[in-house]
């Protein structure tokens, strides 16, 4: 006997009514529904997805989000400084003289400095699961789907996108949960140009230096930039090489419940430790050869060193850009980690401390560049950690480069755009 | 009673699933979500415009839970009107 | 003696909280599924002297051959034979969940259900008779409040309780199709019932599957000398 003629054409609907059929029989026996109740999720669900009045309570929230991110964790910032400074200091007592710069400065300094960047990106993550265990988050997407369908993303994209604006490392693991391979591999290649808590540093260094009472809108305007160059880049991919319809958006809206204390933590906890795992090692091992690279030849100017040769050898291909082979050796470390720029400029200008850092940066550039540089550390090749997890999660080499080559043209692009606006202003 | 697209229910409509024209996993998947044949699907929310395409997504409960999709799937599910 | 325990359940039911208490933290392991990018969570943990090695499966909401995390579940649950699978339920939807429960059933997976979310479904208006649930499903239920730590103590004893007893009743298949569908699914167990693929993988899951043209089944049963017989069946 044949399937078809007992199954008809489509034998997996017919077996699943037919499970179905059966839940039915035995819930008629053990469960008996009250009258419907009209639930918390009903009232809230009346405004949140509201077409209209879902959207100031998104933008509310977000904001509300972020603030609280970075307010919260200031304090904490303040104490990891202070803590890796102290140890700094001490190991100037080390008897070996390069043992004690590799140590103090190398690693308690370099790592110190990076390191209190933890607390925003770990907030960030705990204002996310806040969200997501209270069941707004679903919604959030839901709210974003409409808009993302006609950029030629997934409403399921957001979640990622959004965890980008901590770290693009969990941001790309996130990625799993979108359903079509094209989607997906659009969210992967432009979650990069989102603005990570990495970055940050290098805008403020700049920001603070050349910008005075403009800098939190110029710190502003990178967020910005990001976006919208993640938001182009996309719909470009979806016109040309990801062709194709988003797959087919369904999501479950879990109702709202109060988040628990401890399953955030839990949530973020997540989050956070793929990024102190995968970053972690990399900050470390950069922080070490950043030392290594700009400390050796012993005893040589900076110029001399190895991170004075790499810059000087290709500086030329960034003078379009005012660029010099300053900038350029502390981009390639920045390769390491975003954060690793400040540092890598502290060394190079052989000062320390920020406000030092910036005096000398406005001594030799003018304000374009400054701008031209925030950009291109926005926008350009992200950081090897971030690489390694493309690699990961596309699981393919050809996209993974794909991700370098287009980041860093794009970056190219938009600071020459910069450059050229910014010195037509008369600001050069 | 004529079998409408779930995408023309107005909020807080309630219809029985006809059927589901669509590709196979399309089908199972919305099958694994609840919505199988007879199921009864209540509009919570609607973003829909005249425009026809994805005109904007929808949420409906059905079997207990609130589900959202798009509307290129809405107008794939086939439902009959209930009254409430 | 340690016994593996799989949890499995849809995603937002609570799975993760049930995970996180049965393993502390720092008891938890992260790693990756061979070969996939499919995150894979597990952690020994300890009750009245038993040791359980807890396996988190991937919250999905099927086990069809279409999703990876889906099939990375599904082959766990076949291949490795994990003594006990809790399905984790949310009792204020617990229509849909309890699909589910049957496909973990037509796995032949030893099931122990966590009606979780009890709490929820009692504000909703429900009253669910868990004895006569348990007594239709042939398996364990233990209604749970996991966010409030409800109902743990007795879920694990159930699951030590359920492990003891593996392979020691046969258990009957819960879900008949009808005559003529059965048959048929008799048909292709007796093709089948003695060779390689019998042993390996339940006969009964394996006929229901084939009939659906799943197509990681299809690929298993390509190397198999019965292939042009069943193949004749079920096209």
């Amino acid at each position: 006997m044949k399937a078809k003629e007992v199954l008809g054409d489509d034998p997996e609907i017919v077996l699943a009514d037919k499970r179905y059929d059966l839940v039915s029989n035995i819930l008629a026996t053990s469960l008996v529904k009250g009258a419907k109740k009209w639930t918390i999720t009903d009232m809230l669900d009346k405004v949140f997805i509201h077409k209209f009045l879902g959207i100031p309570v998104f933008i509310a929230l977000f904001w509300a989000m972020f603030r609280f991110a970075y307010d919260a964790s200031a304090p904490f910032m303040e104490i990891i400084g202070f803590f890796f400074e102290s140890l700094a200091e001490a190991s100037a007592g080390i008897p070996n003289e390069v043992l004690a710069s590799l140590i103090g400065d190398g690693i308690f300094g370099g790592l110190g400095f990076i390191l209190t960047f933890i607390p925003p990106i770990f907030f960030l993550f705990f204002g996310i699961a806040i969200l997501e265990d209270s069941g707004y988050l679903a919604r959030a997407a839901f709210i974003m789907d409409r808009i993302m369908f006609k950029l030629g993303l997934h409403g399921r994209s957001f979640i990622p996108m959004l965890l980008g604006f901590g770290c693009n490392i969990p941001a790309m693991m996130a990625t799993r949960s979108i359903e079509g391979e094209k989607d997906r591999l659009i969210t992967l290649l432009v979650n990069p140009f989102i603005s990570c808590g990495a970055r940050l540093p290098v805008y403020i260094l700049i920001a603070g230096a050349f910008f005075g009472s403009m800098a939190t809108t110029a710190i502003w305007s990178m967020y910005f930039l990001g976006i919208v160059v993640a938001i182009l880049l996309a719909l470009l991919l979806r016109k040309t090489l990801l062709k194709g319809e988003p797959a087919p958006f369904i999501m479950e809206l879990p109702l709202y419940k109060a988040p628990t204390f401890y399953g955030s933590v839990i949530h973020m906890w997540e989050r956070g430790v793929q990024f102190l795992k995968k970053a972690g090692t990399y900050l470390l091992a950069g922080a070490i050869m950043l030392w290594f690279l700009s400390t050796f030849p012993w005893g040589a100017e900076v110029e001399l060193s190895y991170t004075g040769q790499i810059g000087q050898a290709l500086a030329p291909l960034f003078a379009p850009l005012g660029f010099d082979w300053r900038i350029v050796a502390s981009l390639v470390f920045a390769l390491l980690a975003k954060e690793i720029a400040v540092e890598a400029l502290g060394i190079i200008y052989a000062v320390e401390g920020e406000t030092a850092i910036a005096g000398a940066l406005v001594a030799s550039y003018n304000p374009v560049i400054g701008f031209t540089l925030m950009a291109f550390t926005l926008l350009y090749i992200p950081c090897v950690a971030t690489i390694g997890t493309m690699k990961k999660e596309s699981g393919s080499w050809k996209w993974t480069i794909f991700q370098l080559v287009l980041t860093l043209v794009v970056a190219y692009v938009v600071g020459l755009v910069i450059t050229g606006i910014g010195t037509a202003l008369g600001y050069a | 009673m004529m079998e409408i697209p779930l995408a023309m229910l107005p909020v807080g409509a309630k219809g029985k699933i006809t059927r589901i024209r669509g590709g196979r996993g399309l089908v199972r998947r919305l099958s694994d979500m609840g919505f199988t044949h007879d199921a009864e699907v209540t509009v919570v929310c609607s973003h829909s415009s005249p425009n026809p395409g994805h005109g904007g997504p929808l949420v409906v409960e059905v079997k207990d839970s609130r589900i959202a999709f798009g509307r290129g799937i809405a107008v794939k599910i086939m439902v009959q009107e209930v009254d409430n | 003696m340690v016994y593996t325990v799989a949890l499995i359940g849809n995603p937002n039911v609570g799975k993760s909280v049930i995970f996180n208490n049965l393993v502390p933290g720092a008891r938890q392991h992260v790693g990756n599924w061979p070969g996939k990018t499919v995150e894979k969570k597990e952690g020994k943990c300890v009750h009245k002297g038993t040791e359980l090695k807890i396996v988190d499966l991937p919250g999905t909401y099927s086990l069809t051959a279409r999703a990876v995390d889906e099939l990375v579940s599904r082959n766990y649950i076949v291949e490795e034979k994990p003594d006990v699978v809790v399905h984790i339920i949310d009792a204020s939807n617990i229509e849909r969940n309890l699909y589910f429960t049957f496909l973990l059933l037509e796995l032949e997976a030893n099931v122990v259900v966590a009606l979780n979310m009890f709490d929820v479904a009692k504000e909703k208006g429900y009253t669910i008779d868990v004895k006569q649930l348990s007594k239709q499903l042939g398996v364990p239920v233990v209604p749970t409040v996991a966010t409030a730590n409800e109902g743990l103590d007795k879920l694990k004893d159930e699951i030590v309780y359920a492990a003891q007893k593996k392979g020691l009743v046969k258990v009957k298949p819960v879900i008949t199709y009808g005559q003529k569908i059965e048959d048929v699914i008799d048909s292709i167990v007796d093709i089948i019932k003695d060779g390689m693929l019998a042993q390996k993988y339940p006969p009964r899951w394996l006929a229901i599957k084939l009939l659906e043209n799943d197509k990681d089944v299809l690929e298993k049963i390509k190397g198999s000398r019965h292939h042009r017989e069943l193949m004749e069946v079920i096209s």
